[in-house]
């Protein structure tokens, strides 16, 4: 006797015992395991476990070949077939080998920058003791090094620093002044930049984007400002780019207004921790054009205060026009015009979720209830991975969690056509019943229309957590032979605390082209 | 029918006679029908699909179990989707090899004795728990008889998406 030839009946007894990942490992294991699956008893009880709006009317068709559908849009959405491996694992405590608390590291783990008593010092983190490569003097009222504006004290523990992707320069921002400096000389003074229209703000968290063509700051009261101009003439370096580009708001989420799909009345978002996201890369493609090109619909995801999702959504940005005539005058922001919601991550704060949902998926929700929440996107554009700080209760300091989860294709937005967070072409009973973003999540498990039959909810997977303060994470572009793993989509996501470097593999079972 | 300590004879599918406790017997819902139906005839009771070794096994959890309160109909109840909630004693009892696991499985589907099947199907089901199709293949030593075509057809999740 084997497990191969197990009656049909005692097969699925078994399956009605397994969660809708197991379900579906165990769907794949061979053909017989899988005809015993295609039961629609079996699978309607699996889709009971998974958050799907299911039919209210009686006479609505749950027949096989919808229950096997559906099966299948949510194996997709909820990364069913992920398989995850620890690749790499370093303990680098930055902080101990320079005896600095606070400081910034390259996305490419080479220079750590730290600023202390108003001395800029830059690390070479390639060094096994991080030696030092370099040291200037901030622009600050005592030292003045450079033009104006000058940080009005030496910066102290509330400065935030930012090194950029190709080690060139690095940020400095202290309350609403924001500086800019070179790193292979200290003659040239720094670049500066007052941010006049963020009166009663001020920047909690700085980093370079977009291949150091922008600038995000993320301001204290959830607003964010993006400085550059992408679509400026190519420069000689970095440095030169930003002599012009630091003077350019191209961004201001304080002056968007996002609409609450689905709102009743309908009612404006505030974009809070808003980020853009560069269209997926493509051979034609870099990631500066596809954020630089007028009427280029831009995917961004924002996060309201006391929202309890984080939403994604995509527009059409109309940057600003042209460089400020100077520093001194207020710069114009550029808007973003037709903003469509795509779809929503539930967060810890997500209220009434039905109980058995967590049952087949049981992974823990972000919470995001904080600024240092981040959010990277795969460079092919599917799968969106977010830090969510945590504090380490037994070793006594900070820590986080990555999440992943799937960003909605094309023709799988939410609101498109009216059909809320529909996912796939194939879903029944589509059509009317109107996007929702206001009531997605509060209304996930409530009684819904049959125009919302069929729609797939987007739940986070975890991935993992790594000790530490959260330096920077990402997704390695083209970090995997893909020809190793035949028709999976591969990825190497990688997190960097100043405790610990990882990276994990991340397998999901690819698209068929 | 009260328990009782009297002795039945249970002959097994390899012609082998074995004593048992009538009121261990009847564990098996097939065993106690066949009783109720037949009456208590002193002739060894036929168990055409079931081994001595497995049916000693069997046994050796009926005994077990002798006191346990009779199964419910509750398929769907909350004890049962909880799959690692196996019993310490049945969890040890069920360490044996995957063909000797496989047969208790059937013998308790033939015998009718839906708490036991119900720990075999945990069992099986733990087995599977977190593991991926590959794991699960080299777990039961399970041969990948998918054909091409049939790999592309089970990835149906995909097709749905192609127009991305």
């Amino acid at each position: 006797m084997a497990a191969a030839s197990l009656p049909t009946e005692l097969l699925q007894l078994t399956y009605d015992l397994l969660d809708p990942r197991d379900f579906y490992s165990a769907r794949r294991v061979c053909r017989w395991w899988h005809q015993a699956s295609n039961d629609v008893l079996i699978l309607r009880k699996q889709l009971d476990n998974l958050p799907i709006i299911q039919p209210n009317d009686s006479n609505f068709r749950r027949d096989l070949e919808w229950c096997l559908t559906m099966f299948d849009k949510a194996a997709y959405v909820h990364m069913m077939g992920m398989r995850l491996e620890r690749y790499t694992d370093l303990d680098i405590a930055y902080s101990k080998k320079i005896n600095k608390s606070k400081y910034a590291v390259s996305s490419n783990g080479s220079r750590v920058a730290a600023l202390d008593s108003g001395l800029l010092t830059i690390y070479d983190a390639t060094t096994e003791k991080c030696e030092i490569i370099c040291e200037q003097a901030t622009n600050s009222n005592k030292w003045m090094s450079g033009p104006g504006p000058w940080f009005k004290s030496a910066p102290n523990a509330s400065f935030e620093l930012a090194l950029s992707a190709d080690n060139s320069l690095v940020a400095v921002a202290l309350e609403r002044t924001i500086q800019i400096y070179q790193l292979s000389t200290s003659t040239v003074g720094p670049l500066c930049k007052w941010l006049s229209n963020a009166c009663g703000d001020y920047v909690v968290a700085v980093e370079f984007a977009h291949n150091d063509r922008l600038l995000r700051l993320q301001l204290s009261k959830g607003h964010v400002i993006y400085l550059g101009r992408p679509s400026a003439p190519s420069h000689p370096d970095t440095f030169s780019y930003w002599q012009s580009a630091i003077h350019q708001v191209y961004l201001d989420s304080a002056h968007l207004q996002i609409p609450a799909p689905n709102a009743e009345p309908h009612t404006l978002l505030q974009p809070h921790h808003l980020r853009l996201f560069p269209s997926p890369s493509s051979p034609s493609s870099s990631s500066t054009s596809s954020t630089a090109a007028p009427n280029n619909p831009i995917p961004f995801i924002i996060h309201p205060e006391n929202s309890p999702a984080i939403l994604y959504y995509t527009g059409v940005l109309t940057p600003s026009p042209s460089p400020s005539p100077s520093p001194a005058s207020p710069s114009f922001a550029g808007t973003i015009t037709t903003p469509r919601i795509t779809g929503a991550i539930p967060t810890y704060a997500c209220p009434l979720l039905p109980r058995r949902w967590f049952a087949g998926l049981a992974d823990a929700f972000p919470r995001v209830y904080t600024r240092e929440t981040r959010t990277r996107r795969s460079p092919d554009g599917r799968v969106l991975a977010v830090w969510d700080p945590d504090f380490d209760v037994l070793a006594g300091g900070p820590a986080g969690r990555v999440h992943l989860c799937r960003w909605p294709g094309e023709g799988e937005e939410l609101g498109e056509e009216g059909d809320g967070m529909r996912v796939g072409r194939k879903a029944e009973g589509g059509g009317g019943g109107g996007g929702e973003v206001g009531g997605l999540v509060q209304g996930l498990g409530q009684g819904q229309g049959d125009g919302e039959v069929g729609k797939v909810f987007c739940f986070p997977r975890l991935v993992g957590r790594v000790e530490g303060k959260i330096m920077e994470f990402g997704f390695v572009e083209g970090g995997l032979d893909e020809r190793r793993w035949k028709d999976m989509e591969v990825y190497r996501l990688w997190v960097r605390t100043d405790e610990r470097f990882v990276e994990w593999d991340v397998r999901l079972p690819a698209l068929v082209q | 029918m009260s328990a009782t300590s009297q002795t039945i004879i249970l002959n097994s599918s390899d012609g082998v006679d074995i004593p048992v406790d009538k009121e261990v017997a009847t564990r098996s819902v097939l065993i106690r029908n066949l009783l109720e139906d037949l009456g208590d005839t002193g002739e060894p009771i036929p168990i055409l699909n079931v081994n001595e070794a497995v049916l000693k096994k069997v046994l050796e959890w009926c005994e077990q179990h002798k006191k346990d309160p009779p199964a419910t109909n509750e398929d769907d109840s909350d004890s049962r989707k909880k799959t690692t909630d196996i019993d310490e004693w049945d969890q040890k009892f069920m360490q044996v090899d995957q063909e000797m696991l496989f047969e208790i499985i059937l013998a308790a589907n033939y015998l009718d004795i839906k708490a036991l099947l119900d720990v075999g199907c945990k069992t099986v089901a733990n087995m599977i728990k977190g593991k991926s199709p590959e794991e699960i293949r080299k777990t039961f030593n399970i041969q990948n008889d998918f054909t091409p075509d049939e790999e592309d057809q089970i990835r149906r999740e995909n097709e749905w998406a192609e127009d991305r």
